[in-house]
């Protein structure tokens, strides 16, 4: 449908510039001087100008007037002085369409002169601002016209909108054509023109009228409208016919009434919307342009003209304020949902624009710069790439997304929340987040919570589920009330509750992680270092308490290593080991040997670890201490998931009436809690033998 | 013979006392003075300042009331090269050791030991037969094979050494290494000795470096 539109507006656009091309030119740039009464052309004075050669000969010598020069047919007082300027005008095609025409002119010092020129079709570089501005005025309002309709095309009100989008169209494009032409255009086209310039001028009203009585609330049946559009027709047949008594009560004067009508329609509007704080925010956005546009437009061109004065500036120029009104319904589709509109629809719009400035673009350099094909269409892409889609970017950040934030400052205010000290700090912090993200009038508590994000009351309210020490939170009348929630907020708001829930459970995590250190730390203290040292104070003798502090201090040593936190591999645990044993058991004289099996690059876990070692130094501490054995036997061995140290001595063995030691009911406690086990075998060759099995997973 | 002189640098008095009293017993020649904190080790090193440079033996704590002993490590090494540096610490804390052998230290003692065993090491050390733990013996290679991949070694080991060190990583004690290897105990102690050396200067020339390095990067910008 769109492309459609954009199809349509192209071929208006060619149609409407063929028609500029094909008026004859003479290449002179001719304005009438109020001073010495006389056309100018730069500073040469043409009074008359005549056919010469040809078949006719040469003609009579036709004196030129201001009124040959007028921009606006309408501006003449009546019908007479209209058909007098449209006839003259086809006489003077007829003659610039001689093989050569003889201007009469005067130079600035007063000798006059013939001076011979033939007439040309127009270039596109000898068509005028005016024209092109109009141009750009019909396409604009069209396309904007078209696009609301395409995507709301069951309701009158955008109906309306389309209607006096065509009508912009046929009224721009139509004065387009004749306001612009260089000295004349032939009658019958003017005549045509000028009708239909009429014709749409006025509909444009009557869809003014009908959009501001249907929308944003309808306060009439659509069916009736037929009686306007009727009186419309009417008044349309009595001028174009100039049955009405001069052009300012055919077209001037209806004009006005129409003006008056949207007025009083905007003001019922008004009333009807008090209840309606959306209807109104339409109505305010929509109404204001339409007045500012329509407005001004009627201000300056048609009341002076009712008032018997010309316009103070180009009517072309003028057009300029209808554009305001199909801007306007764009920014307010884009802030107030104007029809219902949203976001969406600004993607296909500027698709469709990025479209047209391509074919635009790759037009104009093929037909001025007489490029290669190929080549243009590269320079286009090139253009569009490097300036249209940054500004499309920066205009879609403007007026739609309004994310205030850059994505690195948002990513450190949700980290800001979810670290902040105490609950209340970061529901504090949370709230900011959300102001400054959405700048709602209204953030409240809601009950019940929810449990995800949701888009109330038609996007004017965002619910959002508890988070971050934060109450279930509803968020109303976002940006100070000028805006409405959409999917893009939505999903915003998704996508930051979303990292706010992550960030809280890896901090929870880690929370609870150093709360299980703390609790292992305190076993570990209680447990080893604790225990030792009581038996160390029920405990006789100098030496025996020497060597129970020592062993007390190697446990504090590998608690104070597992903080820090050394990953540890079996490998190195059997190298710490070995040397350990034989720092120990040389120390005490005993002979020791090593044998170790399967001792990969295996990582072994803290609880095992400490398990290990402090099994291994308890059973070295009672082979020195209690066996009197000559050799000790350390083997450290892995098969699959279980790690078995061996210590064996060649010592007393296990005597009768034995009570288990603090150290080896430690060690047994130690490897249930794991699921390991302690075995104690009496060696044959006398002596004893410990193995301890622990479980790597 | 002329006497030697020893310094013993630790805060606590008990321990203090203890271990200049392991000093005196193995070696009766030495002059052994106690300092308790770091000031009073700068002092007592400038009052030995003398033209036979007499100090041989340091036992140096590391965590002390003014300071770390590592720096004064640092001086000694610089000041006093012959003189042997010893770290006596409670923990056999991997990264605190590590960083005296850096410093320049040529072996660490505990003081949790038995002073049987501590006078052993001690003896040892003096000797030439420093300690390697198994985790110090790791770092040290560590270091080294990082250096070299950075390509920028001041010092590179020996194969001989780097066997030593593998060894010593494992767990073995110097006799093992001696069988393992097919070289005598001895041998062994000089290739540690050798190995705490080169970690020593390939640490300090690497610090240089990167003074000077940052010195440039200064001057530049």
């Amino acid at each position: 449908m769109m492309l459609g539109a954009v199809a349509a507006c192209v071929v208006a656009a060619t149609l409407t510039v063929w028609m500029a091309l094909s008026q004859p030119s003479i290449g002179m740039s001719l304005r009438w001087d109020h001073e010495r009464q006389t056309l100018l052309a730069a500073d040469l004075a043409v009074e008359s100008l005549a056919a010469k050669g040809g078949a006719t000969g040469q003609d009579q010598a036709f004196v030129l007037e201001p009124n040959d020069l007028i921009e606006e047919s309408d501006f003449l007082d009546s019908y007479e002085q209209v058909a007098r300027f449209t006839e003259r005008q086809t006489e003077i095609v007829r003659r610039l369409q001689a093989p050569a025409v003889q201007l009469r002119i005067t130079e600035g010092d007063g000798t006059e002169r013939n001076l011979l020129v033939s007439a040309h079709k127009r270039m596109l570089a000898d068509l005028p601002i005016e024209f092109w501005l109009q141009i750009f005025v019909a396409g604009a309002a069209f396309l904007i016209g078209m696009w609301v309709w395409t995507l709301r095309r069951g309701e009158w009100g955008a109906r309306m909108l389309a209607l006096a989008g065509v009508s912009i169209w046929l009224f721009a494009s139509a004065a387009a054509i004749y306001s612009t032409r260089e000295l004349a255009i032939p009658g019958w086209q003017h005549r045509v023109l000028s009708a239909l310039n009429h014709i749409g001028a006025l509909t444009f009203g009557a869809a003014m009228i009908s959009l501001f009585l249907l929308y944003p609330r309808q306060l009439i049946a659509p069916k009736r409208l037929v009686w306007l559009f009727a009186g419309v027709a009417v008044w349309l047949v009595l001028d174009i016919t100039r049955l009405a008594s001069d052009p300012a009560t055919g077209n001037a004067l209806p004009t006005m009434l129409e003006m008056g009508g949207i007025l009083v329609c905007i003001a019922c509007q008004w009333v009807a919307t008090r209840a309606d704080p959306r209807g109104r925010a339409a109505l305010r956005w929509l109404g204001l342009s339409v007045i500012l546009g329509a407005g001004t437009f009627v201000a300056t061109v048609i009341a002076p003209l009712l008032l018997g004065n010309l316009p103070p500036m180009p009517q072309g120029v003028a057009f300029l304020f209808f554009l305001l009104i199909h801007v306007g319904v764009a920014l307010g589709v884009a802030r107030y949902r104007l029809f219902e509109l949203d976001e969406w629809a600004f993607r296909l719009l500027y698709y469709t624009l990025a479209l047209l400035i391509i074919a635009g673009l790759d037009a104009a350099l093929v037909y001025l710069l007489h490029f290669e094909q190929v080549a243009s269409l590269g320079l286009a892409v090139v253009v569009v790439a490097f300036v249209w889609f940054p500004l499309r970017q920066k205009l879609w950040d403007r007026f739609v997304v309004r994310r205030r934030m850059t994505d690195e400052e948002m990513v450190r205010r949700v980290v800001g929340v979810t670290l902040a000290p105490d609950l209340n700090e970061r529901e504090q912090r949370w709230r900011e987040l959300l102001q400054r993200l959405f700048d709602p009038l209204v953030i409240a508590s809601v009950v019940p919570p929810v449990t995800g994000v949701e888009v109330r009351d038609d996007g004017m309210e965002l619910v959002l589920p508890p988070c971050s020490g934060s109450t279930a939170l509803s968020l109303r009348n976002p940006w100070g009330g000028r805006g409405l929630f959409g999917p893009t907020h939505l999903a915003l708001a998704q996508q930051i509750t979303a990292l706010v829930g992550t960030l809280e459970a890896s901090r929870d995590a880690y929370d609870r992680g150093v709360r299980e250190e703390r609790h292992r730390i305190a076993a570990d203290l209680h447990d080893d270092v604790g225990a030792r040292l009581l038996t160390t104070l029920h405990r006789d003798g100098l030496d025996a308490t020497r060597s129970m502090i020592r062993e007390a201090l190697a446990d504090v040593r590998a608690i104070a290593s597992g903080l820090l936190g050394d990953s540890r591999n079996l490998s190195s645990i059997a190298a710490d080991m070995r040397y350990e044993s034989a720092q120990r058991l040389e120390g005490a004289g005993i002979d020791f040997v090593w044998s170790a099996a399967g001792l990969d690059e295996v990582l072994v876990g803290q609880r095992v670890y400490r398990h290990l070692v402090s099994a291994h130094r308890e059973l070295l501490s009672n082979s020195i201490r209690h066996s009197g054995a000559k050799t000790v036997e350390v083997g450290l061995s892995r098969s699959g998931d279980t790690v078995e140290l061996t210590v064996r001595d060649d010592g007393k063995g296990l005597q009768e009436g034995y009570v288990a030691g603090h150290g080896l009911i430690n060690i047994q406690r130690r490897a249930l809690t794991v699921g390991g086990s302690v075995v104690l075998t009496p060696h044959p060759a006398g002596g004893l033998q410990v193995r301890v099995s622990l479980p790597l997973r | 013979m002329e006497s030697k002189d020893c310094l013993v640098v630790e805060d606590h008095p008990d321990v203090r006392a203890w271990l200049c009293a392991c000093v005196s017993s193995m070696f009766p020649t030495y002059r052994v003075q106690g300092c308790a904190s770091l000031a009073e080790a700068y002092l007592a090193l400038q009052r030995l300042q003398d033209p036979e440079g007499l100090l041989s033996l340091v036992l140096v704590d590391l965590g002390l009331p003014d300071g770390s002993g590592i720096d004064f490590i640092r001086q000694i090494s610089a000041q006093c090269p012959d003189a042997t540096c010893v770290v006596v610490t409670v923990y056999e804390d991997d990264a605190h050791v590590y960083e005296s052998l850096a410093a320049g230290a040529q072996g660490y003692l505990l003081k949790s030991e038995s002073r049987e065993v501590l006078e052993r090491s001690l003896a040892r050390i003096v000797a030439g037969e420093p300690p390697l733990s198994p985790s110090i013996a790791r770092r040290i290679m560590a270091y080294f094979r990082q250096s070299e991949a950075r390509n920028d070694r001041q010092v590179s080991l020996t194969p001989r050494e780097v066997e030593v060190l593998a060894c010593l990583g494992r767990g073995m004690r110097v006799r093992d290494v001696a069988q393992e290897l097919n070289i005598s105990s001895h041998t062994v102690g000089d290739h540690v000795k050798a190995l705490y050396r080169k970690l020593s200067i390939s640490t300090r020339a690497e610090a240089a470096l990167e003074a000077m390095r940052r010195g440039l990067i200064e001057r530049n910008s």
